[in-house]
């Protein structure tokens, strides 16, 4: 195997392969990445068995074909330290993969390619196509949400849920939830529910493209697979029933209050220095027209501070864990903001105002 | 900033002898739970060689032939004795931090413009032996560290009759300068042992080392250290004592336990034992962990451990909720065909009253009246004797530890009131 690519051709390439191959891992081989040179095309390749991303940098001249794996964190590193500009010379040479640029020359250790485990994915299913970039603000705006760790095994990861032109994306972990649609989209299907796992939610965020480039999402009862221009992104899917996350939106006699987001944000924020590092408590304490917000924590320590918002409902006492609630606000866009509160002992509502397609429900924290 | 250390001498024993004038002058050990070696002892004791940690089967027979007495641990007894000693010191000074069973820290800040500060330690002294009957040693220095030092000085130094004040200068470098760098508050034996290796053998040693090299050799810890070993005050006084982290009761069984049924009911005392102690502490715990093992110094039988935790829905301090989260566990921990020797129960993950972060899909569980039973019951065991227990907790509890030398609870039983005449 023998090729020459510009570094920041294959940079990228590598930077997300090493993010997908296992840092403590448990078989040697997933800790590095596959390097295939067949035909025209270089491939590189890297899974942990649940994830999977094969990429393919363009504008490599391939003098001969071979495959084999190296360690990803190396590559990665290596590529991170050289200049941008630079053309790297890859070869494999007696077992070693030797990587040379203008004044640089390195033997990197290799295992052979014929033991690197890849998922092999089948699908059926008509894809589905839509932008990237749709599909990347659907993550963003849910991810934050999803549980990590938790015993609710089917909570450490995004519901994708497809029904009719739509498609939903929702994200909780029992204390708060996050809820982001789409709609019209160039596909019609019967309600179908999948759950995506937390690292392949997190890797996807990071490599779908900003751009209005289309993709297409393959789905099937075990694995989903994105197909871009130069990357085909494989996951298996969570097995498992995904909570009813319609019961959680509060109903019953709802009182709103509009506030500038980032006034919020920053007296949020200030509020924060002086709550209890483990509960991270905030009372919200509503009167007409004024927001008052307190924290204090166990060394008797206390701040307090009062906002001007719309808000005519009756008077309101409710407390929160102010990371929740300053999660949901780094999401929202718009520069005012809308919360609906249902009571003192129900969870509160938070979107754009007279926007339904992004909401955030937020559990409240008895202080 | 002026603190004083009091610390009891040798404070197990000196319990038992409150109560008992005609052991002045005897050799006196207490031993651990189940009698198993010597874990506290009086002076007299260590005179005729008797050392800590010793194992009671050895030295059981040579010890009674030199007239010594042997205590099982009473440890209700010394929790009594030291809140009598702790609430003696809260009267001669505004603020105070107590360290341990038996040591206080006091601030003394003022009391040096009324009266010579060895004077008041005197005067401490007098005032314990009187309003509780036991002996204790003060310690003066300008940090606590020193103040430790001190108490060094007047443990060691029998001239010193108890009390030592190192407010001088000169007096601070005297002591330090003959006392080994091991001894010194912070100090511990690995650390001592690099100390040592580095040349550094006594506490003046350590005060004059730089402190460059102390922050870049080992940790900020040292680096107050030497601070307090120079004079500068470091470390506080802590009036609020921190709330616990977590809560451990685990006892060696009086013999080894086989069965699932007296497992669960040992674990299920611990774990009320445990759950009283929380409730004392007004913390919620929401992870309850068991443990069990067998005997590793019983080379003939097959050995096995564990430990498994449960998290509950909702944090508690119910007994009932924590019972039934043990007894998951130890039903799921428990093997058939091993002698188990030792269990445990531990809470941890600790909230406090009234914070809860409610969940979408867990409702918050509350027993109605909960607080006001779990209140009700530690009034009633909180007299003395544990009065009223939890079925699972059993009642002949075979089980339970071995204490035959035990002297009687004098201070916190009816039954075991002295009667004089």
């Amino acid at each position: 195997m023998k090729f020459t690519v510009q570094k920041d051709d294959i940079a990228s390439c590598i930077h997300n392969a090493a993010a997908i191959a296992e840092r403590r891992q448990t078989i040697p081989i997933l800790a590095n990445l596959k390097i295939k040179a067949e035909a025209e095309v270089l491939e590189i390749v890297s899974t942990d068995l649940e994830v999977q991303l094969k990429s393919q940098p363009k504008s490599v001249e391939i003098q001969e074909e071979g495959e084999v794996t190296v360690s990803a964190r190396k590559m990665s590193e290596l590529c991170r330290s050289l200049k941008d500009d630079e053309k790297l010379n890859f070869a494999l040479n007696e077992g070693k993969l030797h990587v040379s640029s203008a004044n640089f020359n390195a033997d990197f250790a290799t295992l052979s390619a014929n033991d690197f485990p890849e998922l092999e994915v089948m699908h059926e299913k008509e894809p589905v196509r839509l932008d990237s970039s749709l599909l990347k603000r659907l993550l963003t705006k849910t991810s934050f949400s999803m549980a990590s760790q938790d015993v609710r095994y089917y909570l450490n990861g995004l519901l994708l849920e497809f029904s009719g032109k739509g498609m939903k994306a929702v994200a909780t972990d029992g204390h708060r939830m996050a809820v982001a649609a789409l709609e019209d989209l160039d596909h019609n299907e019967n309600e179908i529910k999948y759950i995506l796992p937390r690292k392949a939610v997190i890797e996807l965020s990071k490599i779908l493209s900003p751009e209005k480039e289309k993709i297409e999402v393959l789905l099937n009862d075990s694995h989903l697979t994105i197909i871009s221009k130069n990357q085909v992104f494989s996951s298996k899917l969570i097995e498992g029933r995904f909570p009813d996350y319609e019961k959680v939106f509060p109903t019953g006699e709802e009182n709103s209050m509009l506030v500038e987001k980032e006034t919020l944000q920053s007296a949020l924020s200030r509020s924060s220095v002086l709550s209890s590092e483990k509960y991270r408590g905030v009372r919200f304490s509503l009167k007409k027209n004024l927001l008052t917000l307190t924290a204090n924590n166990p060394e008797q320590e206390l701040a307090e501070e009062e906002i001007e918002v719309v808000f005519s409902g009756a008077d309101l006492e409710i407390g929160f864990n102010i990371n929740y609630i300053l999660d949901a606000l780094n999401v929202i866009d718009s520069a005012k903001v809308e919360m609906l509160f249902y009571g003192e002992e129900n969870s509160c509502l938070i979107r754009e105002p007279e926007n339904s397609s992004e909401v955030y429900v937020v559990m409240p924290m008895r202080l | 900033m002026t603190y004083a250390l009091v610390d009891c001498n040798s404070f197990y024993a000196s319990c038992e002898r409150v109560f008992r004038p005609d052991l002045k002058n005897v050799p006196v050990v207490v031993l651990s739970n189940n009698d198993g070696c010597v874990v506290a002892l009086s002076k007299e004791a260590k005179n005729i060689g008797i050392k800590m940690c010793e194992p009671w089967f050895k030295i059981k027979d040579s010890f009674s032939k030199k007239g010594g007495v042997a205590f099982s641990s009473n440890y209700e007894l010394y929790a009594d004795i030291s809140t009598r000693v702790m609430q003696t010191l809260e009267g001669l000074t505004p603020r105070m931090e107590i360290y341990s069973i038996d040591e206080a820290f006091l601030d003394l800040s003022g009391i040096n413009f009324c009266t010579d500060l060895k004077e008041f330690g005197y005067e401490c002294q007098e005032r314990v032996r009187c309003w509780t009957g036991m002996p204790v040693r003060v310690g003066i220095g300008p940090t606590k560290t020193l103040a430790k030092a001190a108490s060094y000085g007047a443990k060691k130094y029998s001239a010193t009759q108890g009390v030592v004040d190192l407010s001088k200068l000169e007096r601070q470098r005297k002591l330090m300068s003959i006392m080994p760098v091991g001894e010194v508050w912070g100090v511990g034996s690995k650390l001592r042992k690099h100390l040592n290796k580095m040349g550094i053998t006594t506490a003046l040693e350590l005060a004059d080392t730089d402190i460059k090299l102390i922050r870049r050799r080992f940790s900020i810890v040292l680096e107050r250290t030497v601070m307090e070993l120079r004079g500068y005050p470091c470390i506080g006084l802590e009036e609020h004592p921190t709330t616990k982290k977590e809560i451990v009761v685990s006892r060696t069984f009086g013999k080894k336990v086989t069965t699932l049924e007296s497992i669960n009911e040992a674990i299920s005392d611990y774990a009320a034992r445990a759950a009283e102690k929380l409730r004392h502490e007004k913390q919620y715990c929401r992870v309850v962990s068991v443990f069990m093992r067998t005997n590793p110094f019983r080379l003939q039988d097959q050995q096995y451990s564990n430990i498994l935790s449960y998290r509950l829905n909702t944090p508690t301090n119910d007994t009932r909720d924590i019972l039934y989260a043990t007894r998951k566990l130890s039903k799921k921990i428990y093997k058939k065909g091993y002698n188990f020797i030792k269990a445990g129960v531990m809470l941890s993950d600790f909230y406090d009253k009234g914070i809860y972060q409610s969940d979408f899909f867990i409702p918050e569980c509350k027993r109605p009246k909960s607080e006001k039973l779990m209140e009700t019951i530690d009034k009633i065991n909180g007299t003395g004797e544990v009065k009223v227990t939890f079925a699972a907790q059993g009642i002949k509890k075979p089980w339970s530890m071995q204490r035959y030398l035990q002297s009687p609870k004098y201070t916190t039983n009816w039954n075991d009131l002295l009667v004089v005449r």
